[in-house]
């Protein structure tokens, strides 16, 4: 076997990805507003997860909410995460839903203190619209319907912005095939089309332009997810493994 | 992405093919013909069945208790598909291994041993995920390297480059021990 070169995906430390980590215990010392914008942003990118897993758990949607406010408030935002982060960091995901779990069981006893919350909530999450788990996920347990929610976040995140990249860079019939040839069979459940019929579709000299096409922007959609990922992971060795292990959860052989 | 094209929505299994797709291996722009002709023939291989081994069958009448041991497992499985099955038994898994391996020792055309390579080693990964049996004497640093190179090999299937990669992040924290 010859030894090719590695796939240039970032490499170790090659660019400093601020982790999920680092952005919360930098908001502890910001001004108020600043702050509050950092938050605000915190909640914006996990609130989903948080909120199918409670729907999940059984919860209605106005428990839910309730629930998920203070989860953020008081978890997420509070004292524990700091000493936590600062001990044992780990995959930004495992601690959140191991964080929310133990939240639940807390809320259940009654020993959430609510007084403590502001009593406007958190701005972030005043007009966002609760959804639902879609019914083709809805035999999932509470762990895979927040990993459901955390990954399908990750991809749209990941996927909006390789589509960003090709069609302001002049190049949209490149991201058209791709959509076409990968991202539209995983969305419909069908199989991907033939080659010929992507050739016709979108005026294509020959079958290996469609494909050279398709790999470009796979490419860039690799190093976008890894990007993503890497930011709410430790290091760069357990990039592969949140991605293995997301694969796992929604295939059912791990809870 | 506009909400059509969000992916809250989609089926397991296209989330997971989706996630696949970050972590699969391409082949590169233009794939020279020796790359193509091996991942033609591993394709081949992977989709074919262990072919019967002459000197068993012409023993038949005295060791049928032993054929169907050896025979039985595998049943007439396409080879790629028994490499992924978890319930693969160990026995058959070592067939496949020694047969990569007498597959490999031919001296013919390159693609035949790269094809035949990749089967060998990938036997050895199911061994190790599926049994926790290491089937070789390679130490977990040598066969993480060759995992590692065959990974990224641009004829390997993704499927088989995600068994690999298993196998190999397996042995990396097994060479940790």
């Amino acid at each position: 076997m010859k030894r090719s070169e590695k796939t240039h995906m970032g490499g170790k430390n090659e660019a400093f990805c601020t982790t999920q980590w680092t952005q919360i215990l930098d908001a502890r010392t910001l001004d108020p507003d600043r702050q509050r914008q950092t938050v605000d942003a915190v909640v914006e990118q996990y609130w989903k997860p948080v909120y199918c897993y409670l729907r999940r758990k059984g919860f209605d949607n106005d428990k839910s909410k309730d629930l998920t406010q203070g989860f953020f408030h008081e978890v997420v935002l509070g004292r524990d995460l700091v000493t936590r982060a600062e001990r044992d960091r780990g995959r930004f995901r495992t601690f959140l839903l191991t964080a929310l779990d133990r939240y639940v069981v807390s809320d259940h006893r009654g020993k959430t203190a609510l007084k403590r919350r502001p009593p406007e909530g958190l701005v972030a999450l005043k007009n966002v619209d609760y959804v639902n788990i879609p019914e083709r996920a809805a035999a999932a347990t509470p762990d895979q319907a927040f990993a459901y929610a955390w990954a399908t976040d990750l991809l749209d995140a990941v996927l909006a912005e390789v589509k960003a990249y090709f069609c302001d860079g002049g190049k949209k019939k490149h991201w058209d095939v791709f959509h076409a040839t990968v991202v539209e069979p995983c969305l419909e459940g069908i199989a991907p089309p033939p080659l010929s019929e992507t050739c016709r579709r979108f005026g294509l000299a020959g079958k290996l332009k469609a494909c050279n096409m398709a790999i470009t922007v796979k490419r860039r959609f690799k190093k976008g997810l890894w990007t993503h990922v890497r930011a709410v992971v430790d290091s760069d060795d357990d990039v592969e493994d949140e991605i293995a292990e997301l694969m796992e959860i929604f295939s059912g052989r791990r809870a | 992405m506009s909400n059509k094209e969000s992916t809250f929505g989609i089926t397991l299994k296209g989330l997971t093919d989706l996630l696949g797709v970050g972590v699969g291996i391409d082949p590169p722009q233009d794939t020279a013909s020796e790359d193509r002709a091996a991942g033609e023939l591993l394709g081949a291989r992977l989709a074919g069945t262990l072919p019967l081994d002459t000197a068993v069958v012409n023993a038949l009448p005295a060791i049928i208790g032993k054929l169907q041991a050896e025979l039985m497992p595998l049943a007439g499985r396409p080879l790629g598909e028994a490499l992924l099955d978890d319930k693969t038994e160990l026995s058959a898994i070592k067939r496949i291994k020694d047969y990569g391996k007498k597959l490999a020792a031919g001296r013919d055309s390159k693609a035949n041993h790269s094809s035949a390579t990749a089967i060998y080693f990938s036997a050895i990964a199911s061994a190790l995920l599926f049994h926790g049996q290491r089937i070789t004497s390679y130490s977990y640093e040598h066969l993480r390297e060759s995992f590692n190179e065959l990974i990224e090999e641009t004829w390997i299937p993704p499927k088989l480059a995600r068994h690999l990669s298993k196998a190999r992040r397996l042995c990396a924290k097994k060479r940790r021990q």
